[in-house]
């Protein structure tokens, strides 16, 4: 009988995942800091044409591209004359499972049956697991769902006890758990015992699974209005969606769309903490998530995250919980598409955004996601008022997360608040740096850490230098 | 014995005797505070962690009794018996004022616009 401790465990971390995706990542290290994150994609993902077969098959993607003609009607009455884009969103709720997760899972799971594994395991509170237990369904894998779903006096979520709901009416198993990292230490335990494909959100697999998202926006846009589009707006957690999608933009040849992306402000409230988690209102595509998986990838649960955001950032922004509410009910009241309201993060930051640019330039807001009971602001914002936070009508910078959810009082206060990409990319360096235990650093670092910078060697030698690393080239 | 419950307006009464092959759910202790991880805030160091997983019940047991489950793929997990049948009661809740009024504050928008 193996040893089950935490420590006994987490020691057998890279045996069990190696067993668990049949990855061998250390081929693609060059050095401790660096590794060929585009080897990695190449031979450990799959191609796009190859992509798009598997989804066609599972009835992934191919999604309707819809124009929101109210909303974008409302944003040009209050831009400056002759501004005003016309907004376009993807929408991605038409996928089997409600989400553009169902193309991350689509092809984890078709890998996962072609190397005859019995069955995949993934651990998430989010939409993932739905694609997953979806996908498994389609396949006739079994599947088992790993979620962090109550505090220590079992009150969860609505939004997560939805997700499990709907995970086991898609025939899963769901492993419900309290607030606490220790999740990864139980989702081992359980590859372990079942011998069951590890379906991470950063594989190669499932980023190369996204990258269809961005072709067929690049596809759709150029089809319909004979261009590109001016920016792609795209709601941003562990980094896979902005990545996804921006390589299938990229493949597309859409190297001048702008690629924007959106979280929501949950500045202030940690993330492993027993109290704070039932005082976000949102449970994915908040700052939580992002900026620690943009300033460090390599934390999630595979040895090297194939979702690197700062390779493909071109700007960051965050709104509050308040604003994607606001956007949700208005989209749809005006446009008639009852979706969200994660997935309408993006939503509000475009709806701000579009005013910045030329009536006919064309923005995307790259998803939907499927709604219902629990998985509503009604749910999310009835919740909120019983743990205590206060719901009122105001001004969105009276949000404090938490506390205080303020649903704009008007139209025109919907805006976004910018990030330095800049103090993320310097952020990142510190932590790469560190997390080599390299003391000195040569031109295939600094080479690496550009790319994964997307800035020049001049500037990350000049960062290496302002922090102190001692540098060889 | 048997408890009653409220779902909505409905009084329901639940069994708290499991019988074999019954759906049920069962609870776990899987780390008790002292066995957390030192990084982790006070207020989550200081409790257990849990889980809660569903599966056919392979002996007859009660609520609060340990109960040994066979899951929908195939594992046998122990755990003790929390619940018979269990099943979801999240759902929407009152209106909420805050949001009530933006569709017709917008369509009033759009009608000037028009």
């Amino acid at each position: 009988m193996k040893d089950l401790s935490y420590e006994a465990v987490l020691a057998r971390n890279n045996e069990i995942m190696s067993k668990a995706m049949g990855i061998d990542y250390g081929a693609f290290e060059i050095s401790p800091l660096a590794f060929d994150y585009e080897g990695l994609m190449n031979k450990a993902g799959y191609f796009l044409e190859v992509v798009q077969a598997i989804q066609r098959k599972a009835g992934v993607g191919n999604t309707p591209l819809l124009e929101l003609r109210n909303l974008t009607a409302l944003v040009r009455t209050y831009a400056r004359p002759g501004k005003g884009a016309r907004i376009l969103v993807k929408d991605e709720a038409a996928n089997p499972s409600g989400s553009f997760k169902d193309r991350r899972a689509s092809v984890s799971v078709y890998h996962a049956k072609k190397n005859g594994y019995p069955g995949v395991i993934a651990a998430t509170s989010g939409n993932y697991g739905a694609a997953v237990a979806s996908q498994a369904a389609m396949m006739g894998l079994k599947c088992i769902i790993v979620q962090e779903v109550y505090d220590s006096k079992r009150i969860g979520q609505p939004e997560i006890i939805e997700k499990t709901r709907k995970c086991e009416a898609l025939g899963a198993e769901v492993v419900q758990l309290t607030v606490g990292p220790e999740l990864f230490y139980l989702s081992l335990r359980l590859l372990e015992e079942t011998g069951f494909f590890n379906a991470s959100l950063y594989s190669p697999l499932g980023i190369s699974g996204t990258e269809t998202l961005g072709y067929e926006i690049a596809t759709q846009v150029r089809e319909r209005y004979g261009k590109e589009p001016a920016a792609v707006i795209t709601t941003h957690a562990g980094g896979g969606n902005v990545t996804g999608t921006a390589r299938g933009l990229l493949k597309a040849g859409c190297t001048n769309t702008s690629m924007v992306g959106v979280s929501v402000d949950l500045t202030g409230l940690h993330m492993a903490s027993d109290i704070d988690f039932n005082r976000k209102s949102f449970t994915t595509g908040h700052t939580g998530f992002s900026v620690p998986f943009t300033t460090w990838p390599d934390r999630s649960d595979v040895p090297r995250s194939a979702a690197r955001p700062l390779r493909y950032l071109d700007r960051y922004v965050t709104v509050t919980q308040g604003e994607v509410f606001y956007v949700t009910q208005a989209l749809s009241e005006v446009e008639g598409m009852e979706r969200g309201p994660a997935g309408n993060t993006s939503l509000a930051a475009a709806l701000a955004i579009a005013a910045e640019y030329d009536q006919d330039d064309i923005i995307v807001v790259q998803e939907t996601e499927y709604t219902g009971a629990g998985k509503h602001p009604m749910a999310q914002l009835n919740f909120a008022k019983s743990m205590g936070v206060e719901v009122r009508r105001g001004d969105p910078d009276d949000n404090v997360p938490g506390r205080v959810i303020v649903i704009p009082q008007r139209f025109e206060q919907l805006h976004v608040t910018e990030h330095s990409l800049d103090k993320l990319r310097w952020s990142y360096i510190r932590k790469a740096v560190e997390n080599s235990g390299m003391s000195c650093l040569t031109n295939v670092e600094v080479k690496f850490l550009a790319g994964e910078t997307r800035t020049s060697e001049d500037w990350v030698t000049g960062v290496l230098k302002e922090l102190g690393v001692q540098l060889a080239l | 014995m048997n408890t009653k419950c409220k779902i909505g307006n409905r009084e329901i009464t639940m069994n708290n005797k499991c019988k074999l092959g019954n759906w049920v759910e069962i609870h776990q202790t899987i780390l008790a505070p002292e066995e957390r991880a030192s990084s982790l805030p006070e207020e989550t160091r200081s409790v257990p962690f849990e889980m809660w997983v569903k599966g056919y019940a392979l002996e007859e047991s009660e609520v609060g009794q340990n109960c040994r489950v066979k899951t929908i793929t195939g594992r046998t997990v122990d755990g003790v018996l929390t619940e018979i049948n269990p099943g979801y009661s999240h759902s929407f809740g009152p209106v909420i004022p805050e949001l009530q009024s933006i569709g017709t504050e917008l369509r009033e928008e759009l009608r000037e616009v028009k």
